[in-house]
């Protein structure tokens, strides 16, 4: 039965040893040479100042979060769309998928309702807070 | 208004200190004392009939016994233009000869940064400047560079400076002579001599420089 | 690390490996954009259409020494300026080459008498591998400059530890 996976093990290897070769043929081949000044951090050939972390905008994480959930339901939808043709109960077939994707629909709804999906979030129906 | 009737109009307004102008030079030059200086610029400005309100530039020449702070003032809307000339005379044995004038920041921003230009280049302060340091070399520079009796450094903060210097990456083999600093100008010597003489100059067609010919 | 750097002696076949890996590496020279003063604009030039150094691999400009192979200095070095240069050139990862393009930093310019502030010649900082003379260098001196490069760079050791014309053997990179 494994034998069926032939292709995709050949593919496997080939692409971890691609990987992997240049990585290692670097490692012993490439010169080292290091010493403080160069192993600082760059900023344009000044001195640096101030810390290396910075604070990270909320915004960043929640959009792309939601683009992996909905990349993750379209990458679902492919095969429920490749074994559609020759379902032996296609209504079924149809409406599993269709829930599946109404569900994750509710969750783009939720999105939008709270304003997740503009950048500059505005004021919506709060009440002011009194002087 | 030509720069004699600017000058009349001058001396009409009655401010003590104003000298004559000084019609050698290409541009006619009114002499003011230093103590005259800011309320001479205030008047150009605001009178109606000079109306100079713009100030080109403010410079300094350094003489061999006077510091002279030169202004261009001009009027776009008259269309004239005229030179005030300060002098501070220089104290005999005076070796940090450190002239001392009144600043016209106050009545002319552009004022600001060409007297900076001044303090850094050639040491005049100026009393009364909002923000006086060095605005071109670096602010840790010792010194002031167009002086007639700069020193010229032969580094800066491990930066050799020297025409034959020897590369910082690369170490002097061991008993070789320290760095030339350079002489300041002995009494008499023509203002055009460089500072010192490099050992080896780019010269034409391949010849050893001939040191009995003058190399200025 | 790199234990095989430089390590076998020259024969065919570490001659062969070694002039494949230098026609890779001269064919993609990255500089690092690092415009001073004037032949910065003849610089440009050469990126641009009309002398296009992008036909020689060489005309993406990195704005970080850390993705940059060659760094181009044009323009007069200050005292001030020539502190940032001797970082920039540190950050960058070996193997660097460096063109000293201009007449001011291939040795004072027109600085060399009366100039109190600025560095006559950039190789009193940094170790320079090609100059290119000119008050701007036209771009196609600098072009020549960069060929030049290029020939340097193909004969680069790598694999092999060979002994040169001057009877020294290729030596292992060291702290500038």
């Amino acid at each position: 039965m494994f034998l069926d996976f032939h292709a995709v093990t050949v593919f496997l290897i080939t692409g971890v040893a691609m990987v992997c070769t240049p990585m290692i043929m670097g490692v012993l081949f490439r010169p080292k040479n290091s010493y403080p000044e160069k192993d600082m951090p760059y900023e344009c050939g000044e001195d640096p100042i101030g810390d290396a972390q910075v604070r990270f905008d909320m915004r960043f994480y929640t959009i792309a979060l939601i683009f992996i959930i909905f990349e993750v339901e379209i990458a679902l939808m492919f095969p429920w769309a490749r074994v559609f043709k020759g379902a032996e109960n296609p209504p079924l077939a149809l409406g599993a998928g269709l829930v599946f994707a109404f569900i994750v629909f509710l969750g783009l709804v939720v999105d939008w309702a709270k304003g997740d999906l503009n950048w500059v979030k505005t004021f919506r129906n709060k009440r002011r807070v009194q002087e | 208004m030509n720069e004699s009737a600017i000058h009349q109009s001058l001396l009409a307004a009655g401010i003590a200190g104003v000298g004559d102008l000084d019609e050698s030079s290409k541009d006619p030059t009114i002499e003011v004392q230093p103590e005259a200086l800011v309320e001479t610029m205030t008047w150009l400005r605001d009178d109606a009939g000079c109306a100079m309100e713009m100030l080109h530039l403010v410079t300094a020449v350094e003489r061999e016994d006077r510091m002279d702070l030169v202004y261009h003032l001009s009027s776009l809307a008259k269309h004239h233009s005229i030179t005030v000339r300060v002098s501070v005379a220089r104290p005999e044995g005076d070796v940090e000869f450190v002239p001392e004038v009144p600043s016209v920041a106050s009545v002319f921003s552009s004022a600001d940064w060409h007297e900076r230009e001044q303090w850094d280049l050639l040491g005049v302060r100026f009393a009364g400047h909002p923000d006086h340091r060095r605005i071109l070399l670096p602010e840790e520079w010792i010194g002031h560079p167009l002086r007639k009796d700069y020193v010229y450094p032969s580094e800066h903060g491990g930066i050799p400076l020297e025409l034959d210097a020897v590369p910082i990456y690369e170490k002097a083999p061991a008993g070789e002579a320290a760095e030339r600093v350079s002489e300041p100008r002995p009494a008499g010597a023509p203002l055009t001599q460089p500072p010192s003489e490099p050992s080896h100059r780019p010269h034409a067609g391949g010849k050893a420089p001939d040191k009995t010919k003058d190399q200025s | 690390m790199g234990i095989l750097n430089n390590a076998f002696p020259s024969n065919a076949v570490t001659d062969a490996v070694d002039g494949a890996i230098g026609w890779g590496r001269k064919s993609s020279i990255w500089p690092m954009t690092f415009g001073i003063a004037c032949c910065a604009i003849e610089m440009m030039a050469v990126y641009a259409a009309t002398f296009d150094l992008d036909r020689y691999g060489a005309g993406v400009p990195r704005a970080t020494p850390r993705q940059s192979d060659l760094i181009i200095v044009p323009g007069t070095v200050n005292a001030k300026m020539a502190v940032r240069v001797k970082r920039l050139y540190d950050q960058m990862a070996e193997p660097r080459y460096v063109i000293a393009m201009g007449a001011c930093v291939c040795g004072g310019g027109p600085y060399v008498k009366w100039g109190y502030n600025t560095v006559k010649g950039v190789h009193k900082i940094i170790p320079v591998d090609i100059f290119v003379p000119g008050c701007p260098p036209r771009p196609e001196a600098l072009m020549d400059g960069i060929l030049k490069l290029r020939e340097k760079v193909s004969k680069d050791d790598v694999f092999r530890r060979r002994q040169h014309a001057n009877g020294e053997m290729t030596a292992k990179y060291e702290a500038v």
